[in-house]
């Protein structure tokens, strides 16, 4: 078929594009350059978070696809990545995504055995936090989110991400220092 | 790295942290895989030409009979006027493993489910096309499909609001253009992932960036037309484009808009606010004259409704109502409303399906069992 130009990757970038916190942005600015790049990161977000690989590739899957369907929009805004996170985890907890489930949310991250022991004990940690920590874990720290970001994303007060960030390191930091006096 | 004096961690943690994130399997899907669930959300039925009513809508309904309906015997459909929207149904499926871990939900389909005017449910098989993803109306009676061809692969019971399992490589889409009487009159590869609508010329649909492509029935050609591009929803009728178009999450406060096209050159001719969550849609259609927009709606996004309500907006001034067509409990493995497709029967009269599954579902259940399907009228009709 005979392709038009692509108008999206033509237009003036969006306010707030270009790098971000260490992440570059791609110049072309259509829904397929923000799949390439950060999908990945999106959903290795979604899996540190759920805990559930196949509930975090269901969830990253319905972000993109909302993305996509919207992607004019969505493509213009600051951090379309954590917008695609927040959506993915709203869907994934969602009570019929979760409820339907046989069985509660225990992190199994599917990823068998991990050379690295301080990996394997890092997501050990992980595991025991509850999920409400490990998203606020995983948007200040993986997608490089201040508090206020944060707050915003995850519909919370920033007090309430403070907080969350504090308990959730203080059990990181208990854990790893006792595997590291073990 | 973060430098945000707020964040205390210090850099061994948060590299620690990285690096597991790093170990974690990558993301599994394609491009593909979106693309057909963007196709499954956000379906498009064609709402075009003008209605000729009931009589014509059983005439078309004849086509590869091979469901449990008691249709009418396949026929070709002599030159006449445009056909009535036809009833296509989402070939979705849906299911996961039940408590004693036999799957459960509905049976999987991949070909083409249609509701005929009299209530009965047929399948449409389109030759050579073993995965249909959509499939709009045609002015002559026949219908064009949106699909693979490649035989899909299966989809594990085990996994809960299955979405179809990655392809290794299903090919391209491909949009094939079914006659009347059932045949294949052409069959085109495309990038486009759904459709929009179609007229007596021109089938239209939209591709991944929500550009909109003509293709030309006589010729099969496509190309991308130079209009604004498409989001969250257009159909086509009365010479008319509509589109919805919200906020990047729909939600309050930022409104949905209604936006109608010039079917011929694409300008924007109408722009109405509608409230936020009519932007969670499951589809759009308009009225054959263009008047009504029938919108298919699930609820607030990403809330906790179990419902399907049906808008219908009248485009020119704006009236609208709004009509709860079903309501499910809010709990699990329980009584799931899933949309299923709408049509207009003529200009004051839009059927809607959907599927209600029972309250304990403990089996899989063909579509026909658990299909509800209701005609609803615009005011003052």
């Amino acid at each position: 078929m005979t392709r038009a130009p692509d108008r999206v990757a033509r237009q003036p970038a969006p306010q707030g594009a270009g790098v971000r916190d260490g992440v570059p942005r791609p110049d072309d600015h259509s829904f397929d350059a923000f799949y390439r790049a950060q999908s990945d990161r999106v959903y290795r977000a979604l899996l540190l978070t759920l805990g559930d690989p196949y509930l975090a590739r269901e969830a990253a899957d319905e972000a993109m696809a909302r993305a996509c369907a919207r992607w004019h929009t969505v493509g213009g805004l600051d951090n379309p990545g954590g917008w695609a996170y927040r959506v993915g985890l709203n869907w994934a907890t969602s009570w019929w995504r979760k409820l339907r489930r046989e069985r509660p949310l225990e992190p199994d991250w599917g990823v068998g055995t991990v050379p690295d022991p301080q990996v394997t004990v890092a997501l050990d940690a992980l595991r025991e936090l509850p999920l409400p920590q490990r998203a606020v874990v995983v948007c200040r720290v993986l997608l490089d989110l201040s508090t206020a970001e944060t707050a915003a994303l995850l519909g919370l007060a920033e007090g309430t991400v403070k907080s969350r960030l504090a308990r959730a390191l203080a059990a990181l930091r208990a854990v790893l220092s006792d595997q590291g006096e073990a | 790295m973060h430098t945000d004096d707020e964040l205390d961690l210090d850099v061994e943690l948060i590299e620690l942290l990285h690096r597991a994130a790093a170990a974690l399997p990558g993301y599994p899907a394609d491009p593909a895989t979106v693309a057909r669930r963007r196709t499954a959300r956000q379906r498009r039925h064609v709402a075009a030409g003008v209605a000729a009513g009931l009589v014509a809508a059983v005439l078309v309904g004849g086509v590869a009979l091979v469901g449990s309906g008691n249709g009418p015997a396949p026929m070709t459909v002599a030159a006449g006027p445009p056909a009535a929207p036809r009833l296509f149904l989402v070939p979705r499926t849906q299911s996961w493993e039940g408590s004693d871990g036999r799957p459960v939900g509905l049976k999987p389909v991949n070909d083409l489910d249609e509701v005929l005017p009299d209530g009965h449910l047929v399948v449409r098989v389109v030759p050579g096309m073993p995965q249909v993803a959509e499939a709009v109306t045609l002015p002559d009676g026949g219908f064009a499909a949106l699909g693979l061809v490649v035989p899909p692969e299966g989809t594990s019971p085990s996994r809960p609001n299955a979405s179809p399992t990655p392809a290794k490589d299903q090919g391209p889409m491909r949009v094939a253009v079914v006659r009347p009487d059932g045949s294949v009159r052409s069959m085109t590869e495309t990038d486009a992932i759904g459709f929009i609508g179609a007229d007596d010329r021109r089938v239209y649909l939209y591709d991944a960036n929500s550009h909109v492509i003509a293709m030309d029935l006589s010729t099969r050609k496509q190309r991308i037309l130079n209009w604004p591009d498409l989001y969250a929803g257009a159909v086509l009728a009365g010479g008319r484009f509509a589109e919805l178009a919200g906020g990047p999450n729909a939600s309050p406060p930022e409104p949905c808009h209604l936006r109608l096209l010039d079917g011929q050159s694409g300008a924007q001719t109408v722009q109405r606010t509608l409230p936020s969550e009519d932007c969670n849609l499951w589809d759009l259609a308009l009225s054959p004259d263009g008047r009504w927009l029938a919108i298919a709606v699930a609820g607030p996004l990403m809330g906790n409704a179990n419902q399907l309500s049906l808008i219908l907006v009248n485009v020119d001034t704006g009236k609208q109502t709004n009509q709860l067509l079903d309501q499910g409990p809010p709990v699990a493995d329980s009584g799931e409303i899933d949309f299923q497709g709408m049509a207009w029967l003529d200009d004051g009269q839009v059927r809607v399906a959907w599927t209600h599954l029972p309250d304990k579902v403990d089996r899989m259940y063909d579509k026909s069992e658990v299909l509800r399907v209701k005609t609803v009228a615009v005011p003052g009709s």
